[in-house]
């Protein structure tokens, strides 16, 4: 058996346990804190259980020195998020998988998760890729005579031997149509595609309403280095990836590898636990998150090519 | 006739959860000591003696062995 009064996080969330639960049962230490992980363990995952875009894990850290318990949100999936119908291969998809659907319901439905994604996952678009390539290879330039300049100043590659080195055109010439076609107009898509988009985007902007002191998605470096020293030592990469991996497996390992060897930023969102614990608010706002989550997931698995309904 | 047996450890207590949340001092007979035998009792007073106090009657500092040849520290 192993026993000890119980911790801080015990105590603060056991508070909240104890609220909802108003019983006068008598436990055991242990069974007590069973009974304060289980009922918040219980809550976490009837909100996080219905998807599955992505590993999200809940953490109640005990906070150390003068600092408060706090809940954690991290990511504990890594590389590209799985879009399903929207990078569907154009060759082959017709006789295997069914049929493509056009490029302009699959743009609109790619630039509707780059936009709404970005307060609950932890990814890396293609623009924040160009940044990173840019910064590594052609010294903050973006353009290829810039790239040139960089590659034979900085790093002292022949001028007339550059034809291995990727430049910033061909880069960008990698890129499937689905991310660079312009999006259809929502009246020429199918409804359900319509109301998948539009409910994505109203998620979207419920949780940017929401704002809450207490979300469960708020980040600041600096207080995650303080609960966290250890990610200090970290990638400051998001793990997951929303640039598709066929093309730019290359680019992506280049700028992966630091955090594939000593780890990714993974944290969500950390929220200090100051009493009165707001628990209940914390959950409202992980409610909210998971609610873009939900109508993301249901976007890339709705398939408007093959839908009956659309 | 059997001797009425003592458990070592006592059973854990029991309480409301609140109770555990907000007085608990941590001082429950679940922590505490279990009880030794008269002769562990002996043995533990032994080793606790002041050293000065010892049956040999060596205090500090400690004296090597001998046949023990390590250089003096420092």
């Amino acid at each position: 058996m192993f026993d000890a009064p119980l911790a801080s996080h015990h105590r603060t969330i056991g508070r909240w346990v104890a609220e909802r639960e108003q019983s006068a049962q008598r436990c055991t230490r242990n069974g007590a804190r069973q009974r304060i992980e289980r009922a918040f363990d219980v809550a976490v995952t009837e909100i996080l259980g219905p998807f599955d875009l992505a590993d999200l894990r809940v953490v109640a850290l005990i906070g150390e020195d003068d600092l408060p318990p706090a809940l954690v949100v991290v990511c504990d999936s890594i590389g590209q998020i799985d879009l399903g119908w929207i990078e569907k291969n154009n060759v082959l998809s017709n006789t295997l998988f069914g049929n493509v659907a056009p490029v302009g319901w699959r743009a609109a439905a790619y630039q509707a998760l780059v936009q709404s994604l970005r307060g609950t996952l932890p990814y890396i678009g293609y623009d924040d890729l160009v940044e990173e390539i840019s910064a590594y290879y052609w010294d903050g330039e973006t353009d290829d005579e810039g790239a040139r300049k960089a590659l034979v100043e900085w790093h002292g590659h022949d001028p007339d031997d550059l034809d291995e080195m990727t430049l910033p055109s061909q880069m960008a010439a990698k890129r499937p149509d689905w991310m660079t076609a312009k999006a259809a107009p929502l009246r020429d898509m199918p409804a359900a595609l319509r109301k998948a988009i539009a409910r994505l985007r109203n998620a979207d902007i419920a949780l940017r309403a929401s704002q809450m002191a207490h979300s469960a998605w708020r980040h600041d470096r600096d207080e995650v280095l303080a609960y966290l020293p250890e990610y200090e030592e970290r990638a400051p990469i998001p793990p997951l990836t929303l640039v598709p991996m066929d093309q730019f497996a290359r680019e992506l390992d280049d700028v992966g590898r630091f955090g594939m060897e000593q780890g990714f930023d993974d944290v969500i969102g950390l929220c200090p636990l100051i009493e009165p614990a707001p628990i209940d608010a914390w959950l409202a706002s992980l409610r909210i998150g998971a609610e873009v989550l939900l109508a993301a997931q249901d976007l890339i698995n709705l398939d408007p090519a093959n839908s009956v309904t659309s | 006739m059997a001797r009425a047996s003592r458990a070592a450890i006592p059973a854990s207590s029991r309480k409301t959860l609140l109770n555990w949340i907000d007085h608990d001092d941590g001082d429950t007979p679940g922590t505490t000591q279990p009880a030794c035998s008269p002769d562990v009792q002996a043995l533990h007073a032994q080793v606790l003696l002041s050293p000065g106090s010892n049956r040999h009657g060596r205090g500090e500092p400690l004296q090597p062995p001998s046949g023990f040849h390590l250089a003096p520290l420092g």
